[in-house]
């Protein structure tokens, strides 16, 4: 990582967890959200920086259709939410990529739009990936309502009651996102070009912060919907409640490759979170804030798994084993934890691994990083990546080096059987028909011919072998030439000898591989809660619940 | 289907030339390029470079699309210290130029003598792979062929380009050789339009889309929620 050289905890190294350990699915597909977050980063930076919010556009008419324009000042200039609101047929509802129609649809918009840019952005945006946008933009998205609480919680507001708060909680959002596009998808701004500005630089801030204001959007049309519907009688939702909502999220497989095509900046993400956690195991002692902190972490957690819904018997054990987990956590913190040992939380980390499953074991890890933001929340700044300069290969490696980063990183793989139908069952592939990832069965499906390369360790296997007939000191550039098949895996080799934590560490293409372990890990990067999977590969999540809204900052000039 | 997200068939610029971002036209290209049978690893370097020529504003996916299409068959280059000869017929660029590439530090690769490389075809797209070989070797290094003298530079600006004459199928012989950083002033960070003409979208899409499979009931049946989402 990039920061390395910068880094002011070195002590920290040697509480560090190894790639081995980290970059397994199984741990992977227990990840929680931490304060390292994307969209906690984004909060952050909101409220540090006094950005100041408006909403210059609000021309929704009675049956919620219509638009309005969310916008943020920032110490760079004004962002944008363009949102369009539809009278959408119950019978076209669906979060699938297929879907053609949504409940509402929106874009960030760089700057403050003027009436011919709405009417552009009228013309395209809600069509979606049928429309076009503009380096304008920095994102496109579309939501979709819950209709059961949605309108619940409407007919409540218009006869001037609030709605039911169990079922307010279990669901936690009058509307879910489906896709979130950015970085140059649709001609909307390529990530470079937004890159160097301090706002936009952490991954994912645009689409975070699209989000952010479509939460606040979704409950001022049902607030506008009531109003319009009850007249005199409606009434606002109750602010608790209304905090308690986030902003829902359904998605599914397309997510996955992204870990994959991505491996510096999965690098970078793990290793922030990694070095962050042992910044905190080699602190010499427990202060009574951080312990406080750390506690009602603790707690918060338990009060989110206990509202946390999911009929997904993969997830329901997890939930069960979270549960028991973060129960016999709270009484070894309350009774048997030591803060005044020499490590004290060194101490509560070793505990945690030989006494909780994984799932606590990662919940555990999101508590302590908690009340430690003074130590921890500099790394935020090194989770981007310079892909580009990454992307060259060392022609000049030789082929015993090769080897021993295969030998040191790849050893997971290179012993696996992938001729036995169990190793290789399954192939990605992109889809013809909405040309997103999918996953077939080897054996039982054609298209095995079009496979993506997500297969890694089958790829490092075929390499590792490739070079068994190579003298050691051949350049690698030498053995391209004569295989330009390994070019992809030798790149990815490479990568990872300067990037340890770059490859997930399983095979992607076995029998009894879990997607969803791949959208769980990405998902609680970017902040997500309540991870609920529909089925192996498709889940819904929530977003900001708990969150401030953007009325909620301090009125006053732009910064 | 795919007719839904052709750029060049939306409402506001029907059979018009549109604008495509450089994501875009690196997933196409390398679509396109593992669609017409380079390895993964190729594919994602042909994006990679129509992307940078792109950026150059030079134009990426046309220049690809001439290498993609290309009738005859392009060889490797026979390396060998100061000069790559084609043996074996015209030389692909993209194979050529990330051969140059790998070589950046090895003796037989682009030295800080003479260097030379026969009979490349469609050298345009060598230059991303020269501008890495540039970064690699912190030093400027200076492309001609018949009617071109481009510079590429160490400090990933874009290169000094005038107007480059496009040598169509022709191979050309490239000269290659380090040079003092003699610009005036800083190059302009952004030159890129990414604009692509509906002719050469269709053909790279149709080439991108031989990476795909179609659709089966399983296939759709996998890839959303077991249950409805009208809740």
């Amino acid at each position: 990582m990039s920061c390395e050289s910068r880094n002011p905890m070195p002590q920290a190294a040697e509480f560090r967890r190894s790639p081995a350990e980290v970059m397994r699915l199984a741990r992977m597909g227990c990840s929680h959200p931490t304060r390292l977050s994307f969209l906690r980063q984004l909060l952050r930076r909101i409220e540090t920086e006094g950005w100041v919010f408006d909403r210059p556009v609000w021309d929704i008419d009675a049956r919620g259709v219509g638009r309005a324009v969310y916008r943020m000042n920032t110490p760079d200039g004004a962002l944008s939410l363009v949102a369009f609101a539809h009278d959408l047929p119950a019978e076209q509802r669906s979060d699938r990529v297929i879907a053609t129609a949504w409940d509402a649809t929106f874009a960030l918009f760089d700057g403050t739009p003027d009436a011919e840019d709405l009417e552009r952005l009228q013309a395209n945006v809600p069509l979606q990936e049928a429309g076009r946008v503009t380096p304008r933009e920095l994102s496109l998205s579309r939501a979709n309502r819950s209709v059961r609480i949605f309108d619940h919680v409407l007919e409540r507001l218009a006869a001037g009651q609030q709605p039911d708060e169990r079922m307010l909680r279990e669901t936690g959002y009058l509307m879910r996102t489906t896709a979130v596009y950015g970085s140059g998808k649709f001609g909307a701004a390529d990530h470079a070009l937004i890159a160097g500005r301090p706002a936009l630089s952490a991954p994912f801030q645009a689409e975070m912060l699209s989000v952010w204001l479509t939460r606040a959007f979704t409950v001022d049309l049902v607030e506008h919907m009531a109003r319009a519907r009850g007249g005199d009688r409606a009434v606002r939702l109750r602010p608790d409640l209304r905090r308690g909502l986030g902003v829902g999220n359904s998605t599914g497989l397309g997510m996955a490759p992204f870990l994959v095509r991505h491996p510096v900046l999965l690098n970078n993400w793990m290793m922030a979170r990694e070095e962050a956690l042992a910044r905190v195991r080699a602190q010499h002692a427990a202060s009574r804030s951080a312990v406080e902190g750390f506690r009602a972490a603790i707690e918060a957690a338990r009060v989110n798994a206990s509202d946390w819904q999911s009929d997904h018997p993969v997830q329901q054990a997890r939930l069960s084993d979270l549960r028991d987990g973060l129960t016999r956590l709270d009484c070894f913190a309350a009774t048997d934890w030591d803060t005044t040992a020499p490590n004290p939380w060194n101490d509560m980390w070793q505990w945690g691994q030989a006494a909780l499953p994984l799932e606590a074991q990662e919940a555990l890890l999101a508590a302590m990083l908690e009340p430690h933001g003074d130590l921890i929340d500099g790394l935020g700044g090194c989770m981007r990546a310079d892909e580009e300069t990454c992307f060259g290969i060392d022609g000049a490696m030789t082929t015993a080096d090769l080897r021993a980063i295969l030998e040191q990183h790849y050893g997971w793989a290179l012993g696996i059987d992938y001729v036995d139908p169990r190793n290789c069952a399954r192939f990605w592939y992109i889809s013809e028909e909405k040309l997103e990832p999918r996953l077939g069965e080897r054996f039982e499906e054609p298209g095995a011919s079009r496979e993506l390369p997500l297969d890694t360790g089958r790829q490092a296997a075929a390499l590792w072998e490739a070079l068994r007939h190579e003298a050691d000191d051949t350049p690698v550039a030498r053995l391209l030439l004569a295989h330009p098949e390994h070019r992809l895996m030798v790149r990815r080799v490479q990568t990872t000898k300067r990037h340890p934590f770059a490859e997930i560490r399983d095979n992607l293409i076995a029998a009894d591989m879990l997607p969803i372990d791949l959208l769980r890990c990405k998902l609680a990067f970017f902040g997500a809660t309540r991870f609920d999977p529909r089925s192996d590969r498709w889940v819904r999540i929530s977003l900001f619940q708990g969150a401030i809204y953007p009325d909620d900052l301090a009125a006053g000039e732009a910064p | 289907m795919m007719q839904a997200i052709d750029p060049t068939s939306v409402s506001s610029a029907a059979g018009a030339e549109v604008r495509l971002s450089l994501s875009e036209i690196n997933a196409l290209c390398c679509k396109a390029a593992r669609g017409s049978g380079l390895s993964w690893g190729e594919a994602e370097e042909a994006g990679w470079a129509s992307a940078w020529l792109s950026r150059a504003g030079f134009a990426g996916p046309r220049i690809l699309l001439q290498r993609l299409l290309h009738s005859g068959r392009l060889e490797c280059p026979q390396i060998a210290a100061g000069h790559w000869r084609a043996p074996a017929g015209p030389l692909c660029p993209l194979r050529t130029g990330m051969a140059l590439a790998d070589h950046a530090g090895l003796a037989d690769g682009p030295a800080d003598t003479a260097f030379c490389i026969d009979a490349v075809c469609h050298p345009l797209l060598v230059l991303p792979f020269a501008a890495r070989v540039a970064r690699h070797r912190g030093q400027s290094l200076r492309i001609g062929w018949t009617g071109a003298d481009v510079t590429v530079w160490a400090d990933h600006a874009l290169p000094d380009a005038e107007p480059v004459r496009d040598p169509a199928e022709r191979p050309v012989d490239l000269g290659l050789e380090f040079a003092p950083d003699l610009r005036l002033r800083a190059a302009e960070l952004a030159r890129a339009t990414g604009a692509i003409g509906p002719d050469d979208w269709t053909a790279l899409s149709t080439l991108s889309m031989r990476v795909t499979v179609p659709p089966s009931a399983r296939s759709r049946a996998g890839a959303g929620a077991t249950r409805g989402d009208n809740d």
